[in-house]
């Protein structure tokens, strides 16, 4: 099991009270599953990632990841100072080790060859979010954690953008966990939950089997 | 320093302007400190160069050699304490040769015959050449180093002459050659080394205490000018931060990251601004007292990347608050 969250709890302090972002929520994502987190605004999901992510500890209850975490964000965010290989070489730099190869491999996987040397700002939406997915799956992932990937790209780049995420789900075998409010994508993923309110239900992951 | 160097690129116009404004305040506080050592030698080098290890003057609230006097019995009961080689009374006043200048008597090493005068090659007289000092007729017999004091030109006379020349019978002071640690209290007296003597002549002070204040100002200037601009530089990229730290970068790493790239700024403004003062301070050595010294040069650079450093500690070390957190969507 690559991601495990069992009874997570968080809360947010609140002026003097405390509002409950994640109600003992339990997760477990599996290597080369594909899951989609969907909810209205505020139900949770970000803080789902979050937690899942050990950006955050939770109040109560435990997360375990099996290896090291990839982010991909939801406006991408790239570095506006780097150029396409630069975004993933500095995640080698991070972990002190600089695997060029690997990085060009990485671009050319999404699509992206002719344009490593270019900046954020020279790139289009769809360009960017790519460059996100290459740069996290730079740390040799094996949980991908992606916030609202397609929310800045109209509906063919933003499909383009969820197949890329199946196609790396697939052949890297990472955990992914997608945040999503754009629900035409949903027949690409393996299993669909609900945050509501802070609480997690398995809803529509039976009616939309992919498989 | 990857991403350090990369926004150095990126952003060279801003960061650019920024190496030019440092550059300006180093020239500023190498010539300044340049200036100082250059005055400072117009007003005291003729001191630097008297021989012993000390120099008595008339015991005053504010001891000057425009005012000290020192008599006979001064001289002989200093030169009868334990530890003292010898105790030269010696005379400083100020006369008319061809311009002004400091006119020192009885120096030892620089005491021509009576009615002998050592002049600076500066002043352009040849030897056995016949001079006017005050209301004296002495003719050249020799030259000295250029020294100056209170910034006018030293000559040497004997101290007979001295007498003649300033129209008295007694000394201004009396050096002192003693063992280290010698005591040389004496009744009326004040003893002074060499370089507490400087605080003697009469400009010295003053001038050298305004000039540092300037030098200390501007320097604390240039610490809040680098804080200024790397405070802003670091919440302009607050967000990228917080991207880098949530792809895995440490606290550590941002600040070592953040730290570099202000040092490598400040080195090469600062170096910049080094090179420059040299020039200029070498063009105008020959019309103002300008020295050009490793620690005139060197030391302030080094000052000023240290009072840099200092201001982007505090500007940047808001790197380790980045929240990775608000890399995240819609999470605040
Ligand atoms: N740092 C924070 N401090 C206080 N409350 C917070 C903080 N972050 C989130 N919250 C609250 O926690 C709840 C869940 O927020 P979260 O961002 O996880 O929702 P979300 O499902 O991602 O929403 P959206 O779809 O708008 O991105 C919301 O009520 C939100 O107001
Ligand atoms: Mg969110």
């Amino acid at each position: 099991m690559s991601l495990h969250l069992d009874e997570v709890l968080l809360t947010y302090p609140d002026g003097d009270r405390r509002v409950t972002a994640l109600d003992r929520v339990s997760l477990h994502v599996a290597p080369g599953e594909f899951v989609a987190v969907t909810g209205p605004s505020g139900s949770g999901k970000s803080s789902l990632l979050a937690v899942a992510g050990k950006l955050i500890a939770p109040e109560a209850g435990s997360v375990r990841v099996t290896g090291t975490v990839g982010f991909v964000f939801q406006q991408a965010n790239l570095l506006p100072a780097l150029t396409a290989l630069d975004q993933l070489l500095l995640v080698g730099h991070i972990g002190g080790r600089q695997d060029r190869a690997r990085a060009q491999r990485l671009l050319a996987e999404v699509g992206l060859t002719e344009q490593v040397n270019r900046r954020p700002h020279q790139l289009s939406g769809g360009q960017r979010q790519r460059v996100g997915v290459a740069r996290a799956l730079m740390g040799e992932p094996s949980v991908l954690l992606v916030d609202e990937p397609t929310s800045a790209l109209d509906h063919e780049r933003g499909r383009a953008v969820v197949e890329l995420l199946r196609r790396v789900t697939d052949t890297h075998q990472v955990a992914t966990l997608v945040v999503t409010h754009d629900l035409a994508h949903l027949d690409l993923v393996d299993r669909t939950v609900t945050m509501l309110d802070g609480r997690l239900s398995a809803a529509g992951s039976a009616a939309l089997p992919r498989r | 320093m990857f991403l350090a160097l990369r926004e150095l690129r990126f952003a060279r116009g801003r960061f650019s302007l920024f190496c030019g404004v440092i550059a300006l305040m180093t020239l500023m506080v190498v010539l300044l400190t340049g200036l100082t050592a250059g005055l400072g030698a117009a007003s005291v080098s003729a001191v630097d160069a008297l021989p012993g290890t000390a120099l008595a003057f008339s015991a005053e609230p504010k001891v000057s050699f425009a005012t000290s006097s020192v008599s006979e019995q001064d001289q002989r009961a200093l030169a009868a304490k334990a530890g003292v080689h010898s105790a030269t009374p010696i005379g400083v006043s100020t006369a008319k040769l061809t311009g002004a200048v400091a006119v020192l008597g009885g120096v030892p090493g620089s005491s021509p015959t009576a009615g002998g005068v050592l002049v600076p090659p500066s002043l352009g007289l040849a030897t056995g050449s016949h001079v006017r000092v005050n209301d004296q007729d002495l003719v050249v017999t020799g030259s000295t180093s250029e020294h100056s004091l209170n910034h006018l030109p030293a000559v040497y006379v004997s101290l007979d002459t001295w007498r003649r020349v300033a129209h008295t019978s007694g000394a201004t002071a009396i050096l002192v050659d003693a063992e280290p640690g010698a005591d040389l209290s004496s009744a009326g007296l004040t003893t002074l080394s060499r370089t507490e003597a400087y605080s003697a002549v009469g400009s010295y002070s003053s001038e050298q205490g305004s000039l540092n204040l300037m030098t200390g100002l501007l320097l604390g200037i240039s610490a809040l000018v680098v804080g200024a601009f790397f405070t802003v530089w670091t919440m302009q990229r607050g967000h990228d931060l917080a991207v880098v730290r949530a792809i895995g970068a440490s606290r550590s790493y941002l600040l070592r990251d953040a730290l570099g790239q202000a040092a490598l700024v400040l080195v090469i403004g600062a170096g910049l601004g080094t090179a420059l003062a040299t020039g200029l301070g070498l063009a105008a050595s020959t019309a103002v007292p300008f020295v050009l010294a490793p620690s005139t040069v060197l030391v302030p650079m080094a000052l000023m990347v240290l009072v840099g450093l200092v201001g982007a500690t505090f500007a940047v070390r808001r790197v380790t608050t980045v929240d990775p957190l608000t890399a995240l969507g819609a999470a605040r």
